[in-house]
């Protein structure tokens, strides 16, 4: 198994200027991703964000509210017209207690192909393997620790209204 | 696994194994305690699992991305 990359691919039934402006207008962006911006993307950019319940699934809206207002730091990388959209990040970075900004970032990738039938869009996360093993074991106990703390508060407020 | 078991046999010299478990020790996938006079190491297989857990974590979360993205550019 690889463990320093992922890829996915997916055919998109939309226009190749749709779906960029999909991905390369930060507003956009962050209407289907979850996040808010605070300004247009550009090569280079450092760019501030921060979670916000995205607008397409009423499900996962509910599952991002807990981490609503939560800062995100990406920095956009490539934007080849129609083609490439890069940036980098600190992958799951949600846990606030922790400052990540010195730790290695991993690279998102989304390129575009024109086919048959739509859109293929390939989206790789790579760069995995330069996180210490050790942190990311760390980031998954504290998230499963989290959750486990609020099972606890449900209980405790089922207990009392029952 | 101490380094004298671990080069019985191969031609890899000491050093050589003993920079290579440095490097995975920092990377959290061993780790070594001292024996006397030597470092015995062993895998730390928790390590690695929680890492392709986190792994799939993360690519399910961008399958849930994309299922979003496919639904405001098509809908």
């Amino acid at each position: 198994m690889n463990t320093d990359r992922i890829e996915k691919k997916i055919i998109l039934k939309a226009p190749l200027a749709r779906v960029w402006r999909a991905l390369s207008d930060s507003k956009e962006f962050g209407s289907w991703f979850g996040m808010k911006f605070d300004g247009p993307f550009s090569p280079g950019a450092r760019m501030r964000g921060f979670i916000v319940p995205t607008t397409v699934n009423p499900e996962v809206a509910s599952a991002q509210k807990k981490y609503e207002g939560l800062p995100f730091e990406i920095t956009i990388a490539q934007l080849e017209p129609e083609r490439l959209f890069s940036f980098r990040w600190h992958p799951g970075a949600v846990d606030p207690a922790i400052d990540y900004s010195k730790e290695p970032t991993t690279l998102v990738a989304f390129s575009l192909e024109q086919v048959a039938g739509g859109v293929l869009l390939t989206l790789t996360e790579s760069g995995f393997d330069a996180i210490p093993l050790e942190r990311r074991a760390k980031a998954f106990a504290s998230n499963e620790q989290g959750w486990s703390i609020q099972m606890t508060l449900i209980e405790a407020y089922l207990a009392q209204t029952s | 696994m101490s380094i004298a078991r671990l080069t019985t046999g191969s031609k890899v010299t000491r050093q050589a194994i003993t920079k290579h478990l440095r490097v995975m020790e920092q990377a959290g996938l061993v780790d070594s305690k001292r024996h006397g006079r030597e470092s015995v190491w062993q895998l730390k297989q928790r390590g690695l699992e929680d890492a392709r857990y986190h792994l799939d974590l993360i690519s399910k979360q961008w399958d849930n991305a994309l299922g979003r993205l496919r639904k405001f550019v098509e809908g």
